[in-house]
């Protein structure tokens, strides 16, 4: 996966704060900015990708497992 | 006569932004912020951004910081849960002789239920801490030192720094009670070595009803409140999204204003000086400069505090007195005791605190009134 300089771990944060600091996160950056979420395997990822659809303006470039979490590179596309 | 309230350190009014925000989150944020659907998250989202404004203000991380009902929750967690969690051969704690009833209370709790043993130390005439005392009760045999940063009776403001340097050179954690001064004293958390930190918002024009306790990270205590695991498994109870919402508005408000909380103890000290330039028998209780921004003490010499408070009831004017009501009959505060205040003069007493709807007007209006009372 690419190298990014935004980025936030999200690993042993439980839902929905999870989900909360992630969309916190992504709306503090730039339009057009790359960033870095990890974030735990299993109902974290499902609840977060769900509340991620709702939101326009983010695409998800690439997703990679991580042992049990996974690192998703997200744009801000604005 | 429109009322005038001075009875700031008890608690303050709602600042009109806190109040709109709160307004908007019942209609708005209504939702349990641990529901995982839209209108769940966006709750949380605005819980989190309070939590952000909070950790902002004492230069700390968000994560550290936990929602409470208030101050006596914050204080009472430190207390009981730092006794669970003690290592078994540490057997005391020390703190002062002029703590709040939520601190006294719960340490009287563990003294009598788990034979932990008290030490208070003495405050000098201004009411501060005395160091070499401290110096000297903190051992090895010590698992918590727990102190205020302000008093809420006479305003003084305790060396916070120098005892969380004594306090490390035991490896002993320091809990510091901050209701009074969070906000309108500089605190940064980086450069203060203290272990659990006690804030509230109804002090600071916010609601009542909210709180946080500050846990340095790799400190955590074990929780207080069991339940559905909420704040992190730390405390349960579904969180109150206004009040945390208005919470976060009022620290956000009011780290935008030094010169409004400048000004405040400018006025305090104003009428500090007036009062003693029309009375000669007015005297100060605790410092006149190391003092918070907000809270005077004063007497008069052979006028009873509480006749004073009750006429200037009747006057539209609320203060308070320093003593208590305790089995019918006016009891001494334990805090001008400590600070060697006789009897006859401790029961004189009367605080004033302001806030920052206090206006020059008002405290004018004060001494007018007053000119009809002292005697």
């Amino acid at each position: 996966m690419r190298e990014v300089e935004e980025k936030i771990d999200l690993r042993g944060i439980p839902c929905p704060r999870n989900t909360a600091k992630a969309l916190m996160f992504l709306e503090a950056l730039d339009d057009g900015a790359e960033s870095l979420i990890i974030i735990d395997d299993g109902e974290p990822l499902n609840n977060f990708l769900e509340s991620l659809e709702i939101e326009t303006g983010y695409i998800i470039q690439e997703k990679e497992q991580n042992g049990n979490a996974w690192n998703l590179l997200v744009l801000k596309e604005g | 006569m429109k009322p005038i309230y001075l009875d700031n350190a008890a608690s303050t009014p709602l600042m009109e932004e806190v109040k709109i925000a709160m307004i908007e989150a019942m209609n708005e944020c209504f939702a349990n912020s641990s529901s995982i659907h839209t209108p769940g998250v966006q709750a949380i989202k605005k819980v989190e951004k309070a939590r952000h404004s909070i950790a902002n203000s004492l230069n700390a991380s968000p994560e550290e910081f936990y929602f409470t009902s208030g101050g006596t929750e914050s204080n009472n967690w430190v207390l009981k849960s730092a006794v669970m969690n003690r290592d078994l051969k540490r057997k005391k704690i020390v703190t002062s002789a002029i703590e709040h009833p939520s601190i006294m209370a719960p340490l009287k709790w563990v003294q009598e239920n788990f034979g932990i043993e008290v030490l208070k130390v003495g405050v000098d005439a201004s009411g501060k801490i005395k160091l070499a005392e401290l110096a000297q009760v903190l051992n090895e045999d010590v698992f918590l030192c727990t102190l205020m940063h302000v008093n809420n009776e006479v305003g003084s403001v305790q060396p916070i720094e120098e005892v969380s340097r004594l306090c490390a050179r035991h490896a002993i954690p320091l809990h510091v009670d901050a209701c009074q001064s969070f906000i309108k004293l500089p605190l940064d958390l980086r450069m203060v070595e203290l272990t659990y930190l006690t804030i509230n918002a109804h002090k600071l024009h916010g609601p009542k009803g909210i709180g946080a306790l500050y846990m340095r990270k790799g400190h955590e205590l074990p929780p207080l409140m069991l339940g559905g695991g909420h704040e992190m498994n730390f405390r349960s109870g579904t969180l109150n999204v206004p009040a945390i919402i208005g919470f976060g508005k009022a620290v956000a408000l009011q780290q935008k204003m030094p010169e409004q909380i400048h000004e405040m103890s400018q006025q305090l000290k104003w009428l500090g000086d007036e009062l003693k330039n029309n009375y000669s028998h007015c005297r100060i209780n605790g410092s006149e400069v190391d003092r918070a921004p907000h809270i005077l003490n004063v007497h008069f010499k052979g006028n009873l505090g509480k006749d004073i408070f009750w006429a200037l009831n009747k006057a539209g004017i609320a203060v308070s007195t320093s003593s208590a009501c305790s089995s019918n009959k006016m009891t001494p505060s334990h805090v001008l005791a400590a600070m060697g205040m006789e009897d006859e003069a401790n029961l004189e007493a009367l605080r004033i605190s302001i806030g920052l709807q206090t206006k020059r007007e008002d405290l004018e209006i004060l001494i007018h009134e007053l000119k009809g009372i002292i005697k």
